[in-house]
């Protein structure tokens, strides 16, 4: 095990740090929920760290530790207790590696007593009556909205402190969460919004402009309002709320009493709301937008009907004249006689027909025009429920930036244009994190100070601007804020000391490329590394973040003057322009963005070559290759004279995919795979076309690399084959930890197997599909792909399911380990059981030994 | 008021009668008519007879116990499901292959109602046919939701609605059954069209989830 310690004090040293910094965070209401979500995370991978050592008072701390942040209090966080289990944790971290497990034997005792405490310190949640129990998530719900919209309004009246006529809607919203909490019986928020309320008649009263200790008072209030509404009267917040109270208190004995009555004023009156707003379960909204694109596939149904029609009217009109022909051949004989009688009558039947059914066919067209109008309007207003205004986004932008300035020292004012714009939910949520680091980059280091600004001819109020607007399709996003801006020299000399360019290169470089270089990772100019920002990994996770949505940008910058980051993304997320195409009698698409051309040759064009096929075109030599083949779609091969191929580029060469037929370009709503099926290889999404069929989508990446993988696959083979008895079993290692990945190796090549790692689930799956494994050992928990889901994708893909599969995690819960078996693994182990034998014999049970005949 | 009313409306009055009442003249309608308000009054106040005994009732219909099911054929073999797991029986369609799927019992995508779903070769996997006999103009498209697991759906050759099954007609399996199917029929009945094997609807559920995998 050498060297084993040293990595796992390396690894906890690196959570430990993150965890501290994390209780910091947690202070500041701000950052409270992002520093939670931090804690559990690292807390989890603590856990499963520790879990190597197998010393069981150990992980019970951890456990604890993790435990504090799924209960959703960050004052859990806050307790003595915790600054010190995090310390134990730092002293192993920090110790020499080979006094490093007798620490442990030391302090075990005192971990244990901090695992006692850390129990007892997790909040105890309000007691509630059963009758009110129903009635909390709905209360919770209007106390968020309420204390969202008061802090807006204190905000504005901060910026505004004369207008008095803010105060009336505060004060509306504090009365209305009065009520609430008196049905609910939370008394703690009864006192707080009475307080508020008291305070702000107060205000009101004196006639003055609002004074900025009462604003921080009310803001104050407003905070404490809203997490003794999600939590419940925890000890923590009631010890919070009798301070606050009580420091106003002695600040209203010094001034002059106010009259107050228990009776509403008349403005209270609740005010109809214009447009009110519904909570919905969007899986009910899935449903909703599913059955209005049904309802328009049914409405294109009715078109062969109104055809058929026509035909029949044709039909109608033909007979009509055959009879007129008839009856004029025989001479046009007159309606006494029989024969008259009855032509006559066939004639009057026709007539009649011929009529209705002309009648009929136009209000069918009618009727089929209209409901396709209508279905068309249903499905887009169905859609139109997937959007959100702009604003719901930077409702909590101007209080974060708020504190922050005033954290700082700085003063900022925040305005956004475009709050109305409507964009896609999906899209909206994602792009909250990076615009919040921008715009904190900008209050941080953008921003210059009151002094500094005064003395350069600015505003004290720095000015930090949001800007939404549609722009070509796309939806274009800036924020500008009018500080120092960015000096590109800085820059440039940072380039050269990190060693990124050398010092001629960059003196080569436009400002333009510089400025693309902050989005570099691990680049920062800050001087030091605050809480705030400037860890070197801010502005290129920004740049992942809007590349993932599919978008771009990019920075302009004027020194002296402020920066700007200009980010364009598409507005919808699910809609993929794709050309579908007919293939194996099935029908796929391509997203139109990865096609380079669209060809339609002659057989006669194709050139063979080397066993395989090539299209001259342009001066290039395109491979070609049966889509059919590479998605492993069996199909007849029958020799077409002309060939529709769709050429893609990847990495500068050029492949042709042969398909049956083009079925022509289409907006496709795309929707995940099942997750029943795990990942399939060469695939990204699926969609209806809108005649109602499924069409699958190509992941064009992952196509051209099972295009690159068959062509090595005789280069693969040939290794395989070396002599028996002399070849190693290969076995892949998956652990986001590396202490964990280490273990296990060292285990496996104790043994003499041969072992790769991989560090999360997709790196495992590419690296499964493209070399041999003879066996795989997996995590559960990890970023991007989990193990259940890594071997649902195994097991079920037919050339690697024979593989077998072992999940090793800290979690020994019955429906974990029967989640596992659901998907198929060969084995299901927990991390104890690493120390006794259970490991290596579940391994060799498997596999056998590491090299055949040994 | 326990006496008959004696319906004059019927008689003499507008109610099939001949219309010779001479308060008609005054009244126009034997709905205006005080003696059809006091008749109608009286029917609500009147004596009723005391209801038979309830507990007879439950007992006749215990002994009446009966599942609803729906019946469908695979291959020459009717088979049925209970209805509570069907969420819906559509148009059958060929389903839409996935790459590097197409040797298991997943067949592929059918979308029912706007909506895609997982189809499984149910006649394979109980080894009642090949897939390419569910055409045909009866073919049916069965999507079951299972209480705690995601939807999933098979075709079948014909489904012929709801039946409902008394208990007591319901006999064990005969041992001569192919196994796939013993593993998950509970019992056979006889219905119009011949032999029903009753399905148990847990092991259908796995057999169908486990499809994906084979």
């Amino acid at each position: 095990m050498s060297g084993l310690i040293s990595l796992l004090q390396d690894e906890v040293r690196m959570l430990v740090a993150e965890m501290q910094e994390s209780v910091r965070l947690a202070a500041t209401p701000a950052t409270s929920s992002a520093a939670l979500a931090r804690w559990s995370r690292r807390g989890q991978a603590l856990v499963g760290a520790i879990s190597v050592l197998g010393r069981e008072t150990w992980s019970r701390l951890a456990q604890g530790l993790h435990q504090l942040g799924t209960a959703q209090n960050t004052d859990a966080l806050l307790t003595s207790a915790v600054a010190e289990s995090l310390q134990l944790f730092e002293g192993f971290a920090q110790a020499a590696e080979h006094a490093a497990e007798a620490l442990l034997e030391q302090h075990a005792a005192q971990a244990d007593a901090l695992c006692l405490r850390l129990v007892k310190a997790e909040a105890e949640p309000a007691s509630e009556d059963p009758d009110t129990t129903a009635l909390m998530p709905l209360f919770r719900q209007e106390a968020e909205d309420q204390c969202a919209s008061m802090g807006q309004f204190l905000l504005q009246l901060e910026q505004q402190p004369e207008r008095l006529d803010l105060i009336m809607p505060v004060m509306r919203a504090a009365h209305a969460i009065k009520g609430a909490s008196r049905v609910v019986r939370l008394d703690a928020a009864v006192q707080l919004a009475h307080a508020l309320e008291d305070q702000l008649v107060a205000a009101q009263a004196l006639g003055t402009a609002v004074s900025e200790e009462t604003i921080e008072f009310c803001l104050a209030n407003v905070d404490l309002l809203r997490e003794i509404a999600q939590h419940g009267a925890t000890p923590a917040l009631l010890k919070r709320q009798t301070a606050l109270l009580s420091s106003r208190l002695k600040a209203a004995a010094e001034q002059p009493a106010v009259a107050r009555t228990e009776s509403l004023p008349p403005a209270y009156a609740a005010t109809e709301e214009a447009d009110p707003v519904l909570r919905i379960k969007a899986s009910l909204v899935g449903r909703l937008i599913a059955l209005a694109g049904s309802g328009v596939v049914g409405a294109h149904r009715l078109r062969p009907f109104a055809q058929r029609q026509q035909r029949l009217r044709r039909d109608v009109g033909n007979l009509g004249r055959l009879i007129d022909d008839l009856y004029h051949r025989l001479g046009a004989p007159s309606a006494t006689t029989a024969l008259g009688a009855q032509l006559a009558e066939l004639r009057r039947g026709i007539s009649a027909t011929r009529h209705q059914t002309q009648g009929w066919i136009d209000d069918f067209a009618e009727y089929s025009r209209e409901a396709f109008d209508l279905h068309e309007r249903i499905y887009q207003a169905a859609s139109m429920t997937r959007l959100r205004p702009f604003r719901d986004l930077v409702i909590g932008y101007p209080r974060m930036l708020r504190d922050l300035a005033r954290q700082l020292g700085k003063r900022v004012r925040l305005t956004v244009v475009g709050e109305a714009l409507e964009v896609d939910r999906d899209v909206l949520e994602k792009l909250d994190a990076p615009l919040t680091h921008l715009l904190r980059n900008a209050v941080d280091h953008g921003l210059e100070l009151p002094e500094l600004r005064q003395a350069a001819n600015k505003s004290e109020e720095g000015r930090v601007r949001i800007w939404a607007t549609h722009r070509a399709g796309m939806l274009a996003i800036e924020v500008s804020d009018d500080g120092a801006g960015i000096r590109i020299e800085s820059v440039r000399r940072r380039l050269v000391e990190q060693g990124r360019m050398s010092a001629e290169a960059a003196a080569l470089q436009s400002d333009h490329a510089l400025c693309d270089q902050l989005f570099a990772p691990g680049f920062s100019t800050a001087k030091e590394v605050t809480e705030i920002s400037g860890r070197g990994v801010g502005l290129d996770v920004v740049r992942e973040g809007v590349e993932r949505l599919g978008g771009s940008i990019r920075l302009s910058t004027e020194l002296g003057k402020g920066s700007t980051f200009h980010i364009q993304v598409p507005i919808s997320r699910a809609v993929t322009r794709a050309l579908a195409v007919q293939v194996a009698g099935e029908i796929y698409a391509f997203p139109s963005l990865r096609i380079e051309r669209v060809v339609r040759s002659e057989r006669s064009l194709i050139v063979p070559s080397e066993g395989l096929q090539y299209l001259p075109l342009a001066g290039r030599n395109i491979g070609l290759i049966p889509l059919a083949e590479t998605l492993d779609l069996p199909s007849v091969r029958v020799q077409q004279e002309r060939l529709d191929l769709v050429v893609v580029a990847h990495q500068g060469r050029l492949t042709g995919f042969v398909v049956d037929q083009f079925l022509g370009e289409y907006d496709l709503a795309t929707r995940p795979l099942d997750p029943r099926l795990g990942r399939v290889t060469d695939i990204g999404a699926v969609a209806l076309l809108p005649d109602g069929e499924p069409v699958v989508l190509l992941d064009i990446d992952e196509l051209m690399r099972s295009v690159a993988r068959s062509a090595r696959k005789p280069l693969l083979a040939r290794n395989l084959e070396a002599p028996r008895g002399q070849r190693r079993k290969r076995v892949l290692v998956v652990d986001d930890s590396i202490s964990v990945r280490e273990l296990e190796r060292q285990l496996l090549l104790g043994r003499g197997f041969e072992v790769e790692v991989a560090v999360d689930g997709m790196d495992a799956w590419t690296r499964v599909r493209e070399e041999p494994f003879d066996l795989l050992i997996t995590d559960v928990d990890m970023p991007r792909m989990d193990g259940i889901e890594l071997t649902r994708s195994i097991k079920q893909e037919p050339r690697l399911r024979a593989m077998p599969v072992v999940i090793v995690s800290y979690r020994d819960r019955p429906e974990d380990r029967r989640r596992g078996l659901e998907a198929r693994a060969d084995r299901y182990l927990t991390k104890a059981d690493f120390h006794g034998e259970n490991f290596l014999k579940a391994v060799h049970e498997l596999v056998g030994d590491a090299q055949e005949g040994a | 008021m326990s006496h008959e009313p004696k319906q004059c409306w019927r008689g003499i009055g507008v109610y099939g009668g001949d219309h010779s009442c001479p308060r008609l003249l005054q009244e126009i309608h034997c709905r205006n008519c005080d003696v059809f308000r006091h008749a109608a009054r009286g029917l609500l106040s009147r004596k009723i007879e005391p209801l038979p005994p309830l507990s007879g009732l439950l007992e006749t219909q215990a002994k009446e116990a009966s599942i609803s099911v729906l019946c469908f054929r695979l291959g020459s073999d009717w088979l049925a499901l209970g209805c509570e797991q069907v969420a819906e029986v559509a148009e059958a369609r060929v389903p839409r292959r996935i790459a590097h799927r197409c040797q298991s019992r997943f067949e592929g995508l059918v979308p029912v109602r706007g909506e895609l779903h997982l189809c499984v070769a149910l006649i394979e996997l109980l080894q009642l046919g090949a897939r390419k006999e569910l055409g045909g103009e009866r073919a049916r498209l069965v999507l079951l939701q299972p209480a705690n697991a995601a939807p999933i759906a098979f075709r079948a050759n014909e489904v012929i609605g709801l039946r409902r099954i008394r208990n007591v007609d319901i006999e064990e399996v005969p041992a001569a059954l192919a196994p796939e199917l013993a593993r998950c029929v509970k019992g056979v009945a006889a219905f119009e069209r011949g032999r029903l094997a009753i399905l148990d609807d847990s092991a259908l559920i796995d057999i169908l989830a486990e499809a994906l995998f084979a």
